[in-house]
Parts: structure tokens; sequence; C-alpha cells
């Protein structure tokens, strides 16, 4: 649908509104509101795309104030999701494929490169000074959702995240751009970076330039650069045993960026996902450094299981996972139980497998949950137990509602993962 | 022992699992699976997904066709679990008036213009929309809602209108949707319904 949409307050409005514009021979429809615009039950008016301003100055002279509400789809006209079969970090490549691509890549022996590829770590950290340490990321994939502005804000949340992942504050970031020369409307860029810019200021940090390169389908991101101290490194070796495991933000989003592609996804769940995926960990990052976590990561591609994975090899421990306690995004059960199952968490399962050990009582589909290739996620923190309740209180006053304790690290690796 | 074949090719990832696992609930352990895709991921994350859920999974590749085979394991099939409304038949709209529900007749005015602009979109689409008494109104020039209901009956929804109420409203020239119905059809439409939806 790209009609306008004239949204008012009362229904009363509505029906005064729909009289006068049937009197005045102008062109409307009375709809209900859309569930992804308000949740509610509430009436509006459609009128054609572009006259909406044109109808709610008219409504105004006689007194009914109407708010409009353009498509954002219709803003440049071009649906960015229609250029991908894959979106977000479901188009990586599989991390075990990975693995062996870099295995033979010489390490270094910098002393000053304090966390570099050997550790599946979310971000490589330099050490400049005894204060300073430097903390470089990137991250780029193509478009997960319709709207440019949107893509960019989560692309860029996504790229940030790893800064925060590693505790570390934003310093700057350059745009990296794949965009084809012809065949989509040049405007759509404009509104990716203008997403983007949103995000990196959001997040404290400054755009300091960017790369370009044609191609497509679109592909955008971020290198970023942070800080943190030396001491202060958050970092996937450093977990001890007997920590509780947090969780900020649900999962879920895989799937239903999966189901929206096919049209099986409720609105308004698909619209929590997108909410979900353009909050910044920065928040998350300060309150781990409040409470002295040593480690943690960031949930992306390779799902929840893949980047606990990741924790538990790299600290030589057991993360034990309680499969129930896990925060899901609303709606992402139910497509997983029809079956709606990103490639990513498929494959995800196959890296992980082989390292855990599943409960008896864990079924397929929360496998896949866990599983579910993540963009821009929240984060997994190691918790010493004595702070993890306050911890969580302060992630919920912040904004992360869903945070809740998953789990706990355990001696007796392997497996690796446990799940129950 | 039964054999079923699914054709999955030319679907947007994830359908196809999505339609494996619907023919996995539909079938006993023993049956036979068969899977069509005409690309190596689909085919990957199926064979992944029936390697999890299924036994003897087989690939095997044709001209450019993804085969998959699978033989159905003798598990618990989760009732709760299994994708529903597959064999139910779609609802009937039945309009009984010019406005929706009752208490103010504005409100209603303007609710039913809502509602039956919102159905095109609702799944499953209705199989029929049924018109009578005062609600023919809404399938007659002047109607509000002309636009959806042209969109519905290209969708293949029927629209069937009373021809006796027309009469009594003095509307038979002016019907502008759908076809003139009797007793019968309405009656026996709304008998096959799903269910009936009444606003």
């Amino acid at each position: 649908m790209n009609d306008d949409l004239l949204l008012f307050n009362t229904t009363r409005a509505v029906i005064k509104a729909e009289e006068f514009c049937r009197g005045a021979g102008i062109q409307i429809n009375v709809v209900a509101v859309p569930k992804d615009i308000s949740p509610e039950c509430g009436m509006a008016l459609s009128a054609p795309a572009g006259q909406g301003g044109e109808i709610a100055r008219r409504l105004g002279e006689n007194g009914i104030n109407a708010t409009v509400h353009a498509d954002p789809a219709a803003k440049c006209g071009f649906d960015l999701l229609s250029t991908v079969e894959q979106g977000g970090c479901s188009a990586k490549l599989p991390a075990d494929l990975l693995k062996k691509a870099i295995a033979k890549l010489a390490k270094s022996q910098n002393p000053n490169l304090l966390v570099g590829i050997d550790t599946c770590d979310d971000a490589g950290v330099y050490k400049l000074t005894d204060e300073i340490a430097l903390i470089d990321t990137t991250d780029f994939f193509p478009p997960i959702c319709s709207d440019p502005f949107e893509f960019g804000q989560i692309a860029a949340t996504n790229a940030l995240s790893d800064v925060f992942a590693m505790g570390g504050q934003v310093l700057t970031a350059m745009n990296l751009v794949m965009f084809p020369a012809e065949g989509i409307p040049f405007e759509v860029l404009g509104e990716i970076l203008a997403g983007g810019l949103d995000k990196v200021t959001e997040a404290g940090g400054v755009i300091a330039g960017g790369h370009t390169i044609a191609d497509y389908p679109p592909k955008y991101g971020l290198a970023v650069t942070g800080t943190v101290h030396p001491d202060r490194i958050i970092a996937n070796h450093q977990a001890s045993a007997e920590e509780m495991l947090v969780l900020s933000k649900p999962v879920g989003t895989g799937t239903l960026v999966a189901g929206q592609r096919i049209g099986e996804a409720v609105p308004v769940d698909y619209r929590a996902a997108l909410e979900i995926m353009k909050q910044l960990n920065r928040k998350g990052a300060e309150i781990m450094q409040k409470y002295r976590v040593r480690a943690a990561t960031d949930i992306t591609g390779f799902g929840l299981l893949g980047h606990a994975l990741n924790i538990a090899q790299g600290s030589r421990l057991q993360l034990r996972i309680a499969a129930k306690k896990v925060p899901l995004l609303s709606g992402a059960r139910r497509l997983v139980e029809l079956g709606c199952i990103p490639g990513g968490a498929l494959r995800n399962l196959k890296y992980v497998e082989s390292s855990t050990a599943f409960a008896a009582n864990v079924s397929y589909d929360e496998k896949m949950l866990l599983c579910d290739p993540q963009t821009s996620g929240g984060l997994l923190m190691c918790v010493k137990p004595d702070c993890v309740q306050d911890l969580l209180k302060d992630l919920q006053a912040a904004g992360y509602a869903s945070a809740a304790v998953i789990g706990e690290t355990a001696t007796g690796c392997p497996p690796a993962l446990f799940v129950y | 022992m039964t054999a079923k074949t699914i054709d999955a090719r030319g679907l947007l990832c994830p359908r196809p699992v999505m339609l494996a696992r619907q023919a996995l609930y539909e079938s006993s352990p023993g049956d036979v699976l068969e899977v069509l895709l005409d690309n190596a991921t689909a085919c990957e994350n199926v064979s992944r997904y029936l390697q999890g859920n299924a036994e003897q999974v087989t690939t095997a590749t044709e001209d450019g066709v993804f085969r998959i085979k699978a033989v159905v394991a003798e598990t618990e099939a989760c009732p709760a679990c299994a994708p529903m409304n597959f064999e139910k038949q779609p609802p009937v709209v039945a309009i009984t008036q010019a406005g929706m529900g009752h208490g103010s007749e504005e409100l209603g005015r303007i609710l039913i213009q809502a509602c039956i602009n919102a159905l095109p979109s609702i799944e499953p689409l209705p199989s029929a929309v049924v018109f009578y008494n005062s609600g023919i109104q809404l399938a007659c020039e002047g109607s509000p809602v002309l636009t959806a209901l042209a969109e519905l009956d290209r969708k293949g929804v029927k629209i069937l209108v009373c021809g006796t109420c027309l009469d009594y409203f003095s509307l038979k020239e002016k019907r502008k949707v759908g076809v003139v119905s009797n007793m019968f059809e309405i009656l026996s439409t709304l008998a096959a319904a799903g269910h009936v939806i009444n606003p």
C-alpha cells in the first residue's frame, strides 16, 4: 500500500472528516489503521500518495485536525528488500569455512595486538599507550528491510556493536558502500547514509569519510574505530567459571526478517524486530564497565549458540544455556514452528553441533531459535553472581526490556556448550 | 506406506523448508517424501532440515533439478506444533446491514467501510461475500467501498447480492458489483463456509 494515511485523534473526527470528504468530492477510503503504525484499534482515511497533505490542509480549514502518515516505502518509491534473497547477517559465510580460510594466515607476533583473529573475537584491539587501546572493526551487509533510512540505521547499529561488545567507546566511523550506478534511484543511497549518520551520532562518534564501489545488490556498513583502556577490555577469552550469562536483547530477528520476505510475519512483530535491531548496545557496554564484566560478545550472524561457543572455546570453559529462559521476539517461535527457518540457522546448528550437548527435552524448534542468525543482536555477558541482579535492573532501566539471565559458565569443557 | 512429492522449485527461502515441514506432519512413519528444488542453497537448507527431522535423507541432482528423498521417522508428531487450518474451508462474510454493529449509526457507517476495505488483505481470503437486507446498499451505486469489492472480485472472491432485497429497496438497476443471487445459493454458500463472519 503506497497511499497516504490521514490519522485523527478521535473516532468522531474520522466520522466528520469522512462526511466532509464525501461532500467535497474528495477521493478517500476509510481504513483500519495498519498494525505496523499502531497496534491499537483505530480508523483512518487513506488517500492517493502525495495528496494527504492537501486534504489535511482542507480538513484543517474546516476545524478537523489530521496528521499525514506517508508509507515509508513510498518515500523514495523503492523497496530495498526487492534486491536480495538473503539479508543482514544471514548473508555471512559459514563459520567453519571461514575458520579454515584464516587458519593458515601467519599470526601476528606484535605484542601491542591485544586481541587478534585467533580468539574469534568481535573486534581487534591494539594498544597505543598504557592508557589507550584502539578497537578496530567492520561489518556490512545487503538490505534487510524495505526502508533505506532504516536499513542505514540497522547496518550502522550492527557495525558499531562490535566496539561496545569489547567494552569500548566509539571514536570514528567510515562508510562502506556498494551501490549500483543505475537501477536504483540515487536518493535511496542518500537515505541509507543519513540512517547510518543518525546512529553513529547517537553512538557518540563521528563519520570521517568512506569508500564506494559500484555493485548490485547494494551493501552498506561501517569500519569503526573505538577506544578502551587496555586493562578494561571485554573479550571472549576472559570468562571465568561460575559466572552468570546475561543476554540483553531477545533473539529471533533472522526468522522474522525471513518471514517478512515471504509474507508470513505479523506486521507488528516484524516492526518490533526492526526496533530491536536499531537499538544500540552503547548503554549495555557502559553497564558492563560499571559492573567490571570481563567477557562478553554481541550476538550476530552465528546465532546465540555460535557466539556463545566462541566465548566457551576462547575461555576454555563450558557455557550452560537454559533454552526456555532465552528471551524471544514476539512471533519468532510461531514462525519457526511453521518451518520458517532461515538457512543461516541450519548452518549455525551444523557449526555448533559437534561442540554442543543438547538435553533430550530441547526440541528442534528451540535449537533453531538458539541458532537463529541475528542482525544487530544483543550482548551476551558473563557476570559475577553477586552483581547480576543489579546489572539486570540497570539494563532494563536503560531500555533493554527483555534482558534476562539465560545460563551460567562452568568448568568441564568439553562439551563447550550444554543446552538444557 | 505412501510416497509424496513436493515441487518447491521457484520458491523463495525459507518457503521450501515450510512445505517440507508441512508434508512431514501430514505423513505417517515410513512414508517417503520427495522434494524438488531448483537451487543449491534451498537444497542445502531442506536437506539439513530433513536430516534433523526425518531419516535416510539422500540428495541427487539431474538437469539442474535437485531431488531430495527422505523417509518419515517414527517420532511423536506434536499436534500443537503442526501447521493449522490447511484443510479448513475459508470463511464467508455476510453483510446484512449498511453499517457494522449496533448502537451508533454514524460509527457503524465508517466501521463497515474500514472492514470491507481490509477484507482483500485478510488471511485466509474469504471464499464469498454475501449481501442481504440493507447490506445490499454497499454493493450499489454511491457505495464508498466499491473499489475494495471490485478487488475482492478480481481475487476470485464470489460477491453474491440478494435479488429479493434489490427489488425491495428498488436498487435492481443500481447494483455495481457481484452477481444477483437467491436464497438457495446464499444458504448453500453459508453452509459450506469454514465459518461465517457477520460484521
